[in-house]
């Protein structure tokens, strides 16, 4: 009796007293006339916890040189859940109870396309990381205050095959059969339609199996994929899949002693340490960066020793320094601009031409398909030799050769 | 007493009501939310009410979506009665499958309800006309994006599952759902037929998961089978009736209400993490409040009654 | 020869020609159908059990098994244990797991109907999900063992062996428990305990024993596997949920005391999924395949149990 009595008085307590520490830290007005930046990232996620680090790296950096327009700089980030209503909710707040100056931020489609109304109905300045579905970029037709980050999913596959070709032409390696094993939601199935849109009218022989990622529930078997794919003999194969999903295939390959001579994979992200299992070996991928970039571009050895320094840690993979980058172009602009003014902050934005902590030099908005600002980082063609991710392509950025075909399975 | 509790519930729906007017966008976004979820958790008590648990409310709300979304963008219907067909649809899918699956009782049941969910999200997923994998875009946000407008709507939702709920309990169909659940046998011996109570009950609950799912996809202004079919729909609200005590109609408004909004509160104050403590807070409540807590509540002021009658005389 | 042994003997026929066909025509199909299969039998059976003795639907089993893969993961990473050498340890350690979960947890909600133990399994699986995810973080991570891509070669096939190692372990556990169940005096009493609890009770049996001893003895199993699961695939803090979800399915179309039919009908589902993704083009229905058959079996069953 009166544990129930207890207990139902301490939940209730804690209760009020979480709803009252919540509101109260609602409408918290600000003293000093700082410079407000605002993102959401999915911080239940590894990504999104990467993606706050880098942000956070970068405002620190630009507080410690004194901030902008002789201005503090502050950035409040609220996690989006994972969820487009949770998103389009968190983005409505730091438009309306903190009012920010500048939107960032964002990771998945799904969320961008919930944002994505929300976005159009304050119309602040938004310089949006997130987002590679196209579906998304045609809700954002006709928005000029709108910037975006990420290569769209069709610029990615364009731009990985004239990566592929251009490398397989100068190392005389055939290209003709492709087989790709894709996972089934969107993000594999929309790869492997546009790579087969693209490339059957071109006279190539493209055919594909699907299988269910780890990550939706699949069970990770590989076999008859694998023997489906060792019957086809491609020149070329290719995954599409996540981190779950790149070594349990490989392993599945090298049992069937299917041995294409060319194979690619193309997750988000890459397992930890995979360049520690003996299977990485002449693996090739497709990436916007990778820690060997560190010993060619200085931004992006600046950004690498940063992060290390301030989380003891390297960073992931190309989300941290892409992350960093969008708070660095935004930051670029506001003090080009001159003040907060939104048509200033356009204008100015519309000028940037930025050397990137992915690698990239002179990034610059140009139109895409329905844009008119979207980012141009270009996606890189990479290689696990010897445990190392080296850059293949393109050239200027190389730390390494192409090795040509794909090495024997290791015993 | 009554006239007590009458008056409580007024001041609570005029409050409801009212909420939008004292409160910022960002809040009636996260109400709206709330409301969501507080609907689903409400609807799938009613059909546990007959002894059959659904694990397939998300496959209903997908339909739902995908039906408004369809309707809009092909017959170019307004997005308020997108969401009434939206809910139609589902119902009539709900029904046909009903009449195959509604034989099945318990956890058989329960599976293949999940089944089909997912069955049907696949179907979606595989199908150009409706975008595949990636989805459709809607012309816009309902009302325009109004805040207002979508909660008053979400609530109105809400209110007609009430209604719903509290008709159930105080008709008839409360007797035959009640009997169902707990001794078939004798249930069907009295005379009820059984399968047409279940399928009218299992069609009308689904349909209000349309309704949900529509209003959802209008308030996103997209569809996407990742987010329409998401199982989110499926786990969350039976948490949150479960909380608030099932088999009754304050409970999952109550258990939904609270659980929406610790969501939020720990989501804002433990970005990465709060999962954990929600996780943990139903561990707690299951052991110290199997009933849920509005019956534990109820009988924490029965006993407080008590005492005071015995203290008293 | 009576009616129900013809029926049996025809399928045993029926089945036989089909494998043998399957043999023939799609080798590899069989094979990785089979080891997938092992795997689905081996985390649907110490659910089933849990379900059929103990009459509690498990929820976060899937989690015990994630935890135990972690297990096996960190010991082989940190002390360079052999995740096969890990699962004696293991079936130690998850069965103290599984004395304290029953005694501070499910006993209580044992006397609570049936939604409260859902909410509570359900709320042990947030937890155990979550706090995977703070102390490790989502990523995957895979062990490099050398003999998990062994492979062999039967004519011009070559395939993988080591995931017969689920098979094995399948088979062995099946026949493990049905033999404890039926022979050891500890099983049968459990039988007795999950048919009839009160009767058992009155019979003198320690129903609370017996529930503790079972329940233990499930999620020993279940982190057990976890360590095999490692030798093949990647462990992350989500990786159990699909498990439970299959399991769940087997037992529903089995029926939680056909230990041996559930091993069955995971081996037809591993074939099944295999075969339909030996189709280029096709592999995007092996899930809708999973479901489908799913329901026709529960349909078969329920049919069957209403003509008796």
């Amino acid at each position: 009796m009166r544990r129930n009595l207890t207990s139902l008085v301490c939940v209730s307590v804690a209760l009020v007293l979480m709803l009252g520490v919540a509101l109260a830290g609602c409408g918290e007005p600000t003293s000093t006339p700082s410079i407000k930046l605002g993102a959401v990232f999915p911080l239940s996620t590894t990504i999104g916890q990467e993606q706050q680090k880098a942000a956070q790296l970068a405002v620190m950096e630009i507080n410690s040189h004194g901030g902008l327009l002789g201005r503090n700089v502050t950035l409040t980030v609220y996690d989006d859940g994972n969820d487009p209503t949770v998103a389009a909710a968190a983005v409505t707040k730091l438009c309306t109870v903190d009012n920010v100056n500048v939107l960032l931020g964002g990771m998945a489609s799904a969320t961008s396309l919930g944002v994505a109304p929300v976005l159009k109905t304050y119309q602040k300045a938004t310089v949006w990381l997130g987002g590679a579905s196209h579906l998304f970029e045609e809700a954002m037709v006709g928005c000029d205050w709108f910037f975006h980050i990420h290569p769209w999913d069709y610029m990615q596959a364009a731009q990985q095959w004239v990566a592929l070709t251009t490398v397989a032409t100068d190392n005389s390696c055939p290209l003709q059969k492709i087989f790709v094993a894709y996972e089934d939601s969107a993000f594999g199935s929309t790869s492997y339609a546009l790579l087969q849109a693209s490339l059957v009218p071109l006279g190539y022989n493209v055919t594909g199996q699907s299988f269910t990622s780890a990550y939706y529930g699949g069970t990770g078997d590989f076999g008859s994929l694998v023997d489906a794919a060792n019957t086809f003999d491609p020149d070329y194969f290719a995954v599409i899949g996540y981190d779950a999903d790149i070594l349990p295939l490989l392993g599945a390959m090298k049992e069937q002693a299917f041995n294409p001579p060319l194979i690619l994979g193309a997750p988000p992200s890459w397992p930890v340490n995979f360049g520690s299992d003996p299977l990485s070996e002449g693996i090739t991928g497709f990436t916007m960066w990778t820690p060997a970039l560190k010993d060619i571009s200085p931004a992006a050895q600046t950004f690498y020793y940063a992060y290390i320094a301030e989380y003891h840690e390297a960073p992931p993979d190309y989300i941290g320094p892409l992350t960093y980058d969008n708070v660095m172009i935004v930051a670029d602009a506001i003090q080009r601009a001159g003040s907060l003014d939104k048509a200033a902050l356009i204008t100015a934005l519309e000028a940037t031409d930025y050397d990137s902590a992915v690698g990239d030099d002179d990034v610059v908005f140009a139109p895409s398909n329905n844009i008119t600002h979207q980012a141009s980082f270009t996606v890189k063609l990479f290689q696990w030799q010897a445990g190392v991710a080296e850059i293949i392509y393109p050239y200027e950025v190389a730390t390494a050769n192409f090795t040509y075909p794909h090495p024997a399975w290791p015993s | 007493m009554k006239h007590l509790k009458s008056a409580l519930l007024i001041a609570i729906l005029a409050a409801a009501i009212c909420f939008p007017l004292y409160t910022g966008t960002y809040l009636h976004r996260i109400a709206a939310n709330i409301l969501i979820y507080t609907t689903l958790a409400l609807s799938w008590d009613i059909l546990l009410r007959s002894g059959q648990i659904s694990f397939g409310m998300s496959g209903f709300c997908g339909i739902g979506s995908y039906a408004a979304a369809m309707v809009c963008l092909e017959l170019g219907i307004s997005p308020l009665l997108s969401i009434v067909l939206g809910g139609l649809v589902a119902g009539l899918v709900a029904a046909l499958l009903g009449f195959a699956v509604l034989h099945l009782r318990g956890m058989y049941f329960a599976v293949v309800t999940l089944a089909v969910a997912e069955i049907l999200r696949v179907i979606v997923s595989n199908l150009s006309v409706t975008g595949g994998t990636v989805g459709k875009l809607l012309p816009g946000v309902i009302f325009g994006g109004n805040s207002f407008e979508i909660y008053w709507l979400m609530l109105g939702i809400l209110l007609l599952t009430i209604a719903l709920s509290e008709l159930f309990e105080r008709s008839r169909i409360h007797f035959a759902l009640t009997s169902i659940r707990n001794n078939e046998i004798v249930a069907r011996s009295t005379g009820i037929d059984i399968f047409k109570y279940l399928v009218f009950t299992f069609a009308l609950v689904s349909a209000i998961q349309g309704i949900v799912g529509a209003a959802s996809a209008q308030i996103n202004a997209f569809v996407m089978p990742e987010t329409s079919f998401s199982l989110n729909f499926a786990l969350l609200p039976l948490a949150m009736a479960l909380f608030g005590g099932v088999l009754s109609t304050p409970g999952p408004v109550i258990g939904g209400v609270l659980l929406g909004i610790l969501d939020e509160v720990l989501r804002v104050q433990i970005p990465s993490g709060h999962l954990l403590v929600y996780g943990i807070v139903l561990v707690v409540v299951v052991l110290f409040m199997p009933n849920g807590i509005v019956r534990a509540a109820k009988g924490q002021i029965q006993r407080i009654r008590i005492q005071r009658i015995r203290t008293t005389s | 020869m009576s009616n129900k042994r013809r029926q049996r003997i025809c399928l045993a026929a029926g089945i036989g020609a089909a494998i043998a066909v399957l043999a023939f025509w799609k080798p590899v199909a069989l094979i990785y159908g089979l080891q997938a299969g092992g795997l689905y039998a081996l985390v649907a059976l110490p659910l089933a059990v849990a379900l059929g003795i103990v009459g509690i639907l498990n929820l976060s089993h899937g989690t015990l098994l994630m935890l135990g893969g972690y297990f096996a993961f960190w010991a082989s990473t940190l002390w360079g244990v052999d995740p096969l050498v890990s699962v004696a340890p293991l079936l130690l350690v998850f069965f103290l797991i599984g004395m304290l979960l029953y005694r501070t947890t499910i006993r209580r909600a044992l006397n609570a109907t049936l939604f409260s133990q859902l909410l509570l399994t359900f709320g042990l699986y947030m937890v155990f999900q979550e706090v995977a995810n703070l102390l490790w973080r989502g990523n995957a991570r895979q062990l490099s063992i050398s003999y998990s891509s062994a492979s062999a070669t039967i004519g011009s096939i070559t395939f993988g062996t080591s995931g017969f190692i689920y098979l094995a372990a399948a088979i062995a556990l099946v026949v493990g428990l049905v033999l404890f169940l039926r022979r050891a005096k500890t099983g049968q009493a459990a039988v007795a305990v999950g048919q009839n609890p009160r009767g058992a009770q009155l019979c003198g049996i320690n129903k609370d024993r017996i529930y503790l001893l079972i329940f233990s003895l499930t999620v020993a199993i279940t982190g057990a596997i976890g360590a095999l699961y490692v030798i093949r695939y990647a462990i992350f803090p989500a990786v159990g949920m699909p498990f439970n979800l299959k399991g769940l399915c087997l037992i529903a179309v089995a029926g939680e005391g056909n230990l041996g039919g559930i091993v069955w009908f995971a081996l037809l589902l591993g074939i099944a999924e295999s075969l339909i993704r030996s189709f280029p083009g096709y592999g995007g229905w092996a899930s809708i395949v999973f479901f489908a058959l799913l329901i026709a079996g529960i349909l078969v069953r329920t049919q069957r149990e209403r003509r008796r």
